[in-house]
């Protein structure tokens, strides 16, 4: 009887150590409406761009970058040749719809240049 | 006298300087698709020769569109001032509409270097007082190209007025070709990027056909400049000196001129 009760105490410990195990993991349930946490991007991310020839261009770029609904705000740097966009809470910015915008801007977006601002 | 105001009118059309520009060379870049583009210049001019002299300022009014990443469109109005000697006749009033479409031909961005090719078609609407326009039609057509290694621009323009297509001038009017090129580079201000100083030599080819001859009226500026660059704001000062003409019987030898002008995109 002692063993019996000895080994349901030590299936429900294990049990629990592994739903455990997977909330620390895997991080909180996400809310309605919101990303799970794992699969969102950071806070800025840094592009390198092509084309931008003098301060008037960076307007432009920002102009069409910003239309995308998954961006919050962009910045962009004619002289660094640089783009960095703030996704909307939650959002993932879609690489090839991003390239898009910045080809509408009469520029080029280097595809392999995504970096996370420090 | 007629001959004089074809000559003119040319002049006003070879300085219709579409917006994308250097300072008044156009380039081979479009710009952005839903980017607008304001401008505004005052312009000098003299003319003169033997028989009479010839003054004018002009104050054109551009706004460029980009309807996508490939065409642009620009419309162009100019209030023009001009006086004659002798005879001491002043006109006032506003010339023709001016519209242009520019088409991105080919572009190409690296790292290192811009290339722009860019055709362009436009023309003239007699819409003008009737002081100052010919009332007749001046397409025109020609070719811009860009090239920008980072921190310089070079960039240059070919174009020709086709004058009264319409053929409502009593004289037969000749065409106008123009040969532009702008050299200049970018010296950042400051440590952000939103200032920019840039000096600009540009050179300026005109040959003007003489109706009913073979010869034609040739004309070549040198013309120094500056830009200031804030932000989507640009600030323009250049000099045209007229360095060579032709001299032909009856030509108007050019005066210097200048141009200050204000660029702001939107």
């Amino acid at each position: 009887m002692k063993g019996k009760t000895m080994k349901t105490l030590l299936f429900i410990t294990t049990a629990l150590f592994f739903m455990m195990s997977t909330v620390v993991t895997f991080g909180q349930t996400p809310k309605d409406g919101e990303a799970p946490m794992a699969e969102s991007q950071p806070d800025t991310l840094k592009f390198t761009v092509y084309g931008m020839d003098c301060p008037g261009c960076e307007g432009g770029l920002e102009k069409q970058v910003n239309k995308m609904k998954s961006v919050k705000s962009s910045k962009a740097n004619w002289r660094k040749q640089q783009l960095k966009v703030v996704p909307t809470e939650g959002a993932n910015i879609e690489i090839d719809a991003l390239e898009k915008r910045v080809r509408k801007a009469n520029l080029t977006l280097e595809k392999e240049s995504l970096k996370e601002d420090e | 006298m007629q001959k004089k105001l074809i000559v003119f009118f040319g002049l006003l059309v070879g300085i219709a300087a579409p917006v994308f520009s250097q300072i008044s060379t156009d380039v081979g870049l479009t710009p952005a698709q839903d980017r607008w583009i304001f401008r505004s210049q005052y312009r000098t001019m003299g003319m003169e020769n033997d028989m009479m002299e010839m003054e004018a300022q002009m104050i054109p009014v551009m706004l460029g569109y980009g309807l996508s990443n490939k065409v642009t469109v620009m419309a162009r109005g100019v209030y023009m001032q001009r006086s004659t000697e002798p005879g001491g006749v002043d006109r006032s009033g506003p010339d023709d509409l001016f519209l242009l479409s520019k088409f991105r031909l080919f572009r190409k961005n690296t790292a290192n270097y811009t290339l722009g090719i860019a055709p362009f078609v436009a023309s003239n609407f007699p819409t003008g007082a009737q002081e100052i326009s010919n009332r007749t039609w001046n397409p025109r057509a020609g070719l811009n190209i860009s090239f920008r290694p980072r921190f310089m621009a070079v960039d240059l323009s070919a174009s020709y007025v086709f004058y009264d297509v319409a053929g409502k001038l009593s004289e037969e009017a000749a065409g106008r070709f123009n040969l532009n090129m702008a050299l200049s580079g970018m010296i950042p201000v400051g440590n952000t990027s939103k200032q920019v100083v840039a000096p600009v030599l540009e050179i300026n080819y005109v040959s003007e056909g003489r109706a009913g001859s073979e010869k034609s009226e040739q004309w070549l500026f040198v013309s120094p400049g500056v830009t200031y660059r804030y932000s989507s704001l640009a600030v323009d000062l250049l000099y045209q000196q007229p360095v060579w003409g032709t001299e032909l019987q009856g030509q108007m030898s050019q005066q210097p001129r200048w141009i200050v002008g204000l660029r702001y995109m939107f």
